[in-house]
């Protein structure tokens, strides 16, 4: 007995003084878990991390700019006069992490897997646009699309080149590039392990196939600087890649571990056991900022966009309450008169919101676009909190009834988001304040709820955000405020020819320069007509031990998640 | 034997009771445990035509259990893996929290049963008792905080974080036998991965049972109380027996009946129920997983959870009949 | 004379039960005081919730509240609908600010702090009504449910005791916290889902304990002498194995009522709690989660967002802890 417990107790004495992680080792914690490793597959920032570093596309971004771009497994690229045919050189001497050499048949063999496997969990649904002219399979496509047409969109020529053909001009293209679902992956290795075979033989199998679980996902292969090790419950371990093209990375092992407390993770980072961790909110923030140790990299541009969307033809009658101006509803068109909209956005406290919610660092934009983006316009107006403005167009709406009998509006924001709460609720508290007979009910709903309900224009106000998947002004633009292709129609049934003339005309052509001047006269526009009210979105910051070297020099907010650049950069 | 005939009855109607409480969900709300990116929250319905999920739902569960009989069941949202290989992973880690947890929860119900008992409505009884209530009743989440905040934050004398340093594991890496960190090291003799699990379990043991003894010190309280006003007690004290002996051989022997089918539900209990330790300590556990898998209404994943979980319980309660034999000469196990 | 000889035997009654054994050995043990007297104290607060923490917002607005005016005044109309009638509004926590951090006790008259810019106190007060009507829709028809199948399947035995029982096994197969998560998730938060989810869960623990007792019991002589008498069958479950099987059962759900609010509050941290802003325990407690750890270079900084809450909780289970052990061992026939 004494014995067991004298083994005992040195088993627990060893090694008790709990060092800092090692100096050739990154561990990070998160909240995220990686979904899959497969990159045709993954669609969220956790898997997106490891894939990023395990694999390479074709292109990559430019140091901290997300409108340059700078060759990876291209060397350099040309697009024809028409803007519809991309012909790429390869690098050369390029390994895989599974020894196999790289080349063009293996860029041919992902672009193609890619766009056969398009699920709707995929996102791949943007090179398909681009490549086949529909973002996902149908019972008609499934039919009607051949090999040839899968082959000929992505192909290899005579002299070694990589060429992709378009259905039609797609400015964005490039950078739908650098998305991690064009990473490149190892065909040989692929095959092997009874992956797609890469010929026409078994295409029509694969269309629509889940990768989630595939068998890339267990065995990663790519030509990145790091290589897969092993992937257990809340870990997973990869180690650098000797044979990297680019020269063997400086840090030699990179551990991703699941934490899911936020508690747990501030002590962690507080005493160096972690290297990064996510503090999420900025309420958090002070339980590291100040530790010695912990370095916080602050101001990081948000890269999504926030908005309240106002119903112009609501299509619920429940939604209504009397369905009239008499002061127990509103009429379905009652976000139609602009004098409505307008006192709205007059009656958002955006500098209250910032400064309380955001701690003041947010962002108030003058357009639905983050502020680095091509065509974003700093010089247009803001709507601000304005009691007197807001009171005269709620006087001026509907010929006066609105300020003499009153309404009753709802206003609905995704269970669990304290955020859109809050902006629900300033709004609420505002418009109370200029006349009582103003109701504003704020309800919280399930987010699959709300989404079925706004889509379907069945709320009459609905909060919500955007955030893009590749880098480029049309993919927001387009999304708020295109009456036939925008995302969020059905939010807003905001239709205005004018409007859709001006974004698809930005959309025509290839040219940046032309493209800006339109993108700005898009946001004047939408300033003038108020179809939403634009929510401060909050800046980013990054939590991590000050002896890591080498994010502030290279962050880029579109890449690698949790860093904003590839461990290749970072040192001890 | 016929806990053991009834074993796959159970499992059964354990899914069944699942199954059934999914029907009030509207396939929408099923298929958002698919989304990963709230950009396909726009493709719910594609989603929902693509998984089959506005079928009938006999017929969604005719093909569940048909692939669960040749032992695939499915795939698991919330861990990203699929289902037998979760449990696989996950289990190993809680079956070890939970043995290792009951050590000390057995023990302080036992050992303060006992005092509280002897010494009725004494000062000692008084405090224990209030002290084992107040353990009780705070929130888990608040107890396992302020453990980490004090030991590991303040004091560094504890790790808090997972089941091992993964430092460690990748410079001295453990063959894993039986995914039990604690006999896997003792099976490779590697003492320093030995100590680094036992370390880090500690905290979330104390938090295990600081929550979890009180019910035990009660029952055991109740139990001696009421053997020792029982007849052959007394018999025994007016025997002349001396009443420490007759406390300890006697009372308690009998007290432990009800003890042994306690230990049995707070395994069992512990399997499961250390979801919320498991989340702060972030243990990479089952019960963490079932809990993500029920928020997140991840239906492979709480079938897979709810079958695993019968099947435990129907053992354990077999092991606390064979348990209960072996205390109690008069109980026959056939 | 006929009016003394009515009143006498009342007196005589009351006489007794204040002398009675079981009273006497209640008010004799300290700890039975203290757990009668912090359970009473939860009662009060309950009831007197709109006098502590004051009505604002819309609650005041719900209630035609005039200007000028408060709900002070007994007399008035308003106190009484605040007290027996609120308005759903009143349950919603008044948000003192919008501000993310919490606040220390005093700032912007909020006497416990703010945490997501609720006021604390507000929070606390009010959320003594929910903790009771909680405890109240949970333990009333778990406790009925829980009878009905126990008694029958105690009573009765063969066939029906182990059909019963079997679905008691399936309940008691699946963990009660995994449960409760699945039927919250699936119905969606709000007080009456919570309920409903501890009910599905919890009856089939009463029914087992019912039909134990019940078992026991029913081997007792004076049963059989009963039915040696000709009585029914309902009788004998109600006159004679139901109120002797009850006393078990009363300690445990006393019990039980103190801790329905905990239990609530581990479906709080896993985001199925009340809706939010809801006045509510365990809503409140899982907001101080993000802060036990405090700012930098003061590490318990946010005391007051779990401390407040944690006590409250804490107090409410040990008072009804206290006294549901008070009960037992003062209903306990054998006991000198």
């Amino acid at each position: 007995m004494n014995k067991k417990l004298w083994l005992l107790g040195a088993a627990l004495a060893i090694g008790t003084t709990y060092a800092a992680v090692p100096n050739n080792t990154i561990l990070e914690m998160t909240v995220g878990d990686v979904s899959t490793l497969d990159p045709a597959q993954a669609y969220d920032t956790a898997s997106s991390e490891p894939i990023e570093n395990m694999y390479e596309s074709l292109i990559g971004y430019k140091g901290k700019s997300i409108t340059e771009f700078t060759p990876l497994l291209a060397t350099s690229y040309k697009v024809s006069a028409d803007g519809k045919t991309f012909t790429f050189d390869l690098r050369k001497n390029v390994k895989f992490h599974s020894g196999n050499s790289f080349s063009c048949a293996d860029v041919e063999y992902s672009f193609q897997r890619l766009m056969i496997t398009n699920n709707s969990d995929s996102p791949a649904w943007f090179i398909d646009t681009s490549l086949l002219g529909f973002a996902y399979w149908d019972d008609a496509t499934k039919k009607s699309v051949t090999w040839a047409q899968i082959n000929d969109a992505a192909n290899c020529n005579a002299s070694g080149q990589f060429v992709l053909k378009l259905v039609k001009r797609d400015p964005a293209f490039i950078s739908k590039l650098l998305y991690t679902a064009t990473s490149i992956v190892d065909k040989k290795h692929a095959v092997g392990l009874g992956e797609w075979s890469g010929t026409e033989k078994d295409w029509r199998d694969w269309i629509e196939k889940d990768l989630t679980n595939s068998k890339l996902n267990e065995k990663p292969s790519g030509t990145g600087a790091y290589q897969f090790v092993s992937r257990t419950p809340n870990q997973g371990v990869y180690k650098r890649f000797s044979d990297y093209w680019g020269g063997a990375p400086k840090i030699e092992n990179v551990i991703i571990q699941k934490v899911d407390e936020l508690a747990t993770r501030v002590l962690a980072l507080n005493k160096g056991d972690a290297d990064w961790t996510s503090v999420v909110t900025r309420a958090n923030l002070k339980q590291v900022q100040g530790q010695p140790g912990v370095k916080v990299l602050d101001d990081v541009p948000g890269a999504s966009s926030g908005a309240v969307f106002l119903n112009q033809a609501i299509d619920e009658p429940k939604e209504l309450g009397s369905g009239k101006l008499d002061g127990k509803g509103i009429p379905a068109n009652f976000f139609s008169d602009l004098n409505v909209r307008k006192a709205f956005n007059y009656s958002f406290d955006a500098k209250k919101f910032v400064e309380q919610v955001q701690l003041g660092k947010g962002e108030i934009r003058t357009m639905a676009l983050p502020s680095n983006y091509l065509g974003y316009d700093p010089k247009i107006p803001v709507y601000s909190l304005d009691k007197e403005k807001a009171t005269t167009f709620f006087k001026r709406a509907f010929g006066g009834q609105v300020w003499s009998n009153g309404f009753v509006v709802n206003l609905t924001y995704n269970t669990g988001n304290v955020s859109r709460q809050t902006v629900a609720e300033i709004l609420k508290a505002n418009i109370e304040s200029l006349n009582p007979k103003f109701k504003v009910n704020v309800n919280a709903i399930a987010f699959s709820t709300l989404l079925k309900l706004a889509d379907a224009s069945k709320l009459a106000v609905s909060i919500g955000s955007w955030l893009a998947d590749y880098p480029d002004t049309d993919n927001f633009l387009r999304t708020f405020y295109h009456s036939e292709d925008g995302a969020f129609k059905g939010r807003m049934n905001y239709k205005d020819p004018t409007m859709d003339t001006l974004i698809d005309q930005a959309y025509s052509t290839n040219e940046a320069s032309s493209r800006a001047t339109i993108y700005r006269q898009v946001g004047r526009r939408a300033y003038e007509q108020a179809p939403i009210i634009l929510t401060p979105v909050p800046t980013g910051f990054l939590t991590y031990r000050d002896n890591v070297k080498g994010v502030e020099e290279n962050y880029n907010g579109q890449v690698s998640g949790n860093w904003g650049t590839y461990w290749k950069n970072l040192s001890k | 034997m016929r806990r053991l005939i009834s074993l796959p009855l159970v499992m059964l109607a354990v899914t069944l009771l699942v199954v059934g409480l999914m029907q009030f969900l509207s396939p929408q709300e099923r298929a958002v445990s698919f989304v990963t990116n709230e950009r396909q929250m726009q493709n719910l319905d594609r989603i929902i035509k693509e998984r089959g999920l506005d079928q009938n739902f006999l017929v969604q569960y005719q093909s569940w259990l048909g692939n669960a009989l040749q032992g695939n069941l499915g795939y698991s949202k919330a861990s990203n893996r699929p289902v037998v290989a979760t449990i696989l992973e996950r289990f190993p880690a809680t079956a070890e929290l939970a043995l290792f947890a009951c050590i000390p929860i057995i023990g302080l119900g036992i050992w303060m049963g006992t005092l509280t008992a002897l010494n009725k409505d004494k000062l000692l009884d008084q405090v224990l008792r209030i002290l084992t209530v107040i353990g009780y009743c705070l929130p888990t989440f608040v107890v396992g905080i302020l453990l980490l905040v004090i030991f590991y934050g303040a004091l560094s004398w504890l790790p808090g974080i997972g089941r091992n340093d993964p430092v460690l594991m990748i410079t001295n890496p453990v063959q894993s036998v039986t995914g039990m960190i604690v006999i896997d090291a003792v099976l490779a003799g590697n003492w320093v991965v030995l100590g680094d699990g036992l370390r880090h379990m500690i905290l979330p043991i104390i938090t295990l049972a600081t929550v979890s003894s009180a019910t035990m010190i009660k029952v055991m309280r109740a139990e001696l109380l009421d053997i020792l006003k029982s007849d052959y007690v007394r018999t025994a004290k007016a025997k002349g027996l001396p009443s420490r002996m007759v406390n300890m051989k006697h009372a308690r022997r009998n007290a432990l009946l009800p003890i042994v089918t306690l230990a049995s539900f707070t395994v069992q209990g512990l399997l499961s129920g250390a979801v919320i330790t498991e989340t702060i300590f972030g243990y990479p556990g089952i019960g963490s997983w079932g809990a993500q898998a029920a928020v997140s209404l991840d239906y492979p994943g709480v079938l897979g959870f709810a079958i695993l979980i019968a099947f435990v319980t129907v053992l354990s309660n077999l092991a606390a009949d064979i348990l209960y034999g072996l205390v109690d000469p008069r109980v026959r196990f056939d | 004379m006929s009016a003394t000889a009515l009143t006498k035997p009342k007196l005589e009654t009351r006489e007794s039960w204040w002398n009675s054994r079981t009273a006497r050995r209640f008010l004799r043990n300290p700890v039975s005081i203290t757990g009668f007297v912090i359970s009473s104290f939860f009662v009060l607060v309950a009831i007197f919730a709109p006098l502590l923490a004051e009505p604002r917002g819309n609650c005041l607005r719900d209630l035609n509240v005039p200007p000028n005016s408060s709900v002070y005044n007994p007399l008035g109309e308003l106190f009484w609908k605040a007290i027996v009638l609120p308005p759903a509004s009143c349950f919603s926590v008044y948000r003192i600010s919008f501000s993310s951090v919490p606040t220390p006790p005093g700032v912007d008259g909020a006497i416990f702090g703010t945490t997501n810019g609720y006021d604390i106190f507000y929070g606390v007060v009010w959320g003594t009504r929910t903790a009771f009507q909680l405890a109240i829709w949970v333990i009333v028809p778990t406790l009925l449910i829980g009878v009905f199948v126990g008694s029958i399947a105690g009573y009765f035995g063969g066939w029906v005791d182990n059909l019963f029982m079997r679905i008691v096994d399936v309940i008691f197969a699946f963990p009660g916290l995994i449960l409760n998560i699945v039927v919250v998730s699936i119905l969606g938060r709000g007080l009456d889902k919570i309920a409903l989810a501890f009910v599905l869960v919890g009856w089939a623990s009463y029914a087992r304990v019912i039909r134990g007792t019940i078992l026991k019991v029913r081997a007792l002589e004076y049963v059989d002498a009963a039915r040696s008498l000709g009585a029914s069958n309902t009788q004998i479950i109600f006159r004679h194995v139901l109120p002797n099987s009850l006393t078990t059962l009363l300690a445990i759900v006393v019990l039980d009522f103190g801790v329905v609010p905990l239990s609530a509050a581990a479906l709080s941290f896993l985001g199925l709690g009340t809706p939010e802003g809801f006045a509510d325990w365990g809503q409140i407690i899982s907001y101080a989660r993000a802060f036990i750890v405090g700012p930098a270079g003061s590490p318990f900084g946010y005391w007051y967002v779990s401390f407040f809450p944690a006590v409250v909780i804490l107090l409410f289970g040990l008072g009804w802890s206290l006294l549901g052990d008070a009960l037992r061992d003062a209903l306990d026939p054998r006991d000198l």
